[in-house]
């Protein structure tokens, strides 16, 4: 408990600085979030460093790993291990749809996770998909963004996706440590080994899954420099599709169409 | 004062909201939904892939408005480029487009493209339609947004957004850090894309 309110406290620190709180919120711009990449973006020498070790990383341990992983993974396994790891996340995506109050979202999720586990042999098997069940994934990160709380810097952490002040705080302290079962099934039992391992599991099937998605886009940029931020830009475009779940298509088109038409009278 | 209250009422009904669902979705997804099923033809007509590219590039300079997404895409940087820059980045950027985009179109299966909505920008100068497509590698449908713009001549597209995130802003940013490492001129992405297009490099 005294870790978590350290952690809680250095993200109070951190995300309702007054120097973030100058970014557009996430409720009436969204597109202006993505624009203003300085604004967005005040840690980037730091932020840079961390990328490129990331990539380091990535191009001598992580990348070979997966590979070796995607080699041995028969191709009959790759939709039931991805079943299986989404269906653990169903319990998180059922909660922070509640907190949300996105009431018709946690009842699929919930069917979801019972469905699946049940009928769906573990998760291994999407049933509640097959009967348009739809996913309704969700984190802390996005029930914080719901509730109004700015996104803070923008931050690269050490083998861990971009984030921000608040989605890391969100996803790693909160829905990782808080908010998830298996955190309690884990420690309850002493099996904190099992619970990283699972974690470190599904890192590896995300990363299997898109070796070619990956080399394709680094090759789009000039250089690494660059892809930083190519990835930056795109890592907030996501974040906010997944946060308005696909519900702001307007507001992010006139911040567009300004742009678009900035030379027009 | 009856005179008055019509011309009121006229003007409430008129209002932005009442103009917005008179908005015909019709024309701009027949538009979405024509361009899929021409790109369904070259991949099943045509076999020679040189063939098959040279006709996806010729529909692409039909439908894509190339100037108008080469200003987005540099931002605050086209109004400090010359004549000179603008124009050459306009050619290369095309031609970057023409090849980044001919073969991920053929890739892409868009017999089956949902084409099930569309809507107008806040200005009205901008349509967006929404389609689904099915993800080749996945078999999942995947959400594809088509940003067009309407000038007389027709529709022309300015911006995809796949599953929320646009492409055209995405390379704005990355446009925007080279161009900002190299010192603020634009002949740092040109030099990008001079590489990435193979072009000759132009006379000071």
């Amino acid at each position: 408990m005294k870790r978590f309110s350290l952690i809680f406290f250095f993200f109070v620190f951190w995300a309702w600085n007054p120097a973030y709180a100058q970014t557009a919120s996430d409720q009436t711009g969204p597109s202006d979030v993505c624009q203003d990449m300085n604004a967005y973006d005040p840690w980037e020498g730091w932020n840079r460093q961390v990328f490129a070790f990331n990539l380091f990383m990535d191009d001598y341990l992580i990348k070979p790993l997966a590979q070796g992983y995607d080699f041995i993974r028969p191709d009959f396994m790759k939709k039931p291990l991805n079943n299986f790891y989404d269906n653990l996340h169903e319990p998180l995506n059922t909660v922070n749809n509640l907190l949300q109050g996105e009431w018709k979202r946690a009842g699929d999720s919930w069917t979801r996770f019972f469905v699946n586990s049940t009928f769906g042999v573990l998760g291994l098997f999407d049933v509640a998909g097959d009967e348009n069940v739809q996913v309704a994934r969700e984190d802390f990160g996005q029930t914080l963004a719901v509730w109004g709380v700015d996104h803070g810097a923008y931050f690269v952490i050490p083998f861990y996706k971009p984030s921000t002040v608040r989605d890391a705080f969100g996803e790693i302290a909160v829905d990782g440590f808080l908010l998830t079962p298996w955190y309690y099934v884990a420690d309850n039992n002493d099996a904190m080994g099992w619970y990283y391992g699972r974690l470190a599991g599904e890192f590896l099937e995300v990363r299997a899954d898109n070796l070619e998605t990956f080399d394709n886009l680094r090759k789009t940029a000039a250089d690494d420099e660059s892809f930083y931020a190519l990835i930056r830009s795109l890592s907030c475009q996501k974040r906010q599709a997944e946060i308005h779940n696909g519900r702001f298509e307007e507001n992010q088109s006139a911040g567009f169409e300004q742009e678009l038409f900035a030379d027009q009278p | 004062m009856r005179s008055f209250l019509t011309v009121l009422a006229f003007f409430v009904c008129f209002s932005s909201g009442a103009w917005a669902q008179s908005f015909d979705k019709q024309p701009s997804m027949a538009y979405i939904k024509g361009l899929s099923e021409k790109v369904v033809v070259i991949a099943k007509k045509e076999q020679d892939k040189k063939i098959q590219d040279d006709q996806v590039a010729t529909l692409l300079n039909e439908n894509l408005a190339y100037e108008r997404i080469a200003r987005f895409v540099l931002g605050k940087h086209w109004a400090n480029a010359t004549e000179a820059e603008k124009k050459e980045f306009v050619d290369l950027y095309a031609k970057s487009l023409r090849l980044a985009y001919s073969r991920q179109i053929l890739s892409v299966d868009l017999k089956d493209v949902q084409v099930y909505d569309a809507f107008v920008s806040p200005q009205g100068q901008m349509v967006t339609v929404k389609t689904k497509v099915i993800n080749p590698d996945s078999g999942q449908p995947v959400a594809i947004d088509w940003r067009l713009i309407a000038p007389p001549e027709g529709y022309n597209i300015v911006d995809v957004l796949v599953e929320g995130i646009s492409v055209a802003s995405s390379q704005r940013s990355e446009y925007a850090s080279i161009i900002q490492r190299g010192g603020g001129k634009v002949e740092a992405v040109l030099i990008k894309l001079r590489q990435d297009t193979q072009a000759p490099v132009q006379n000071p």
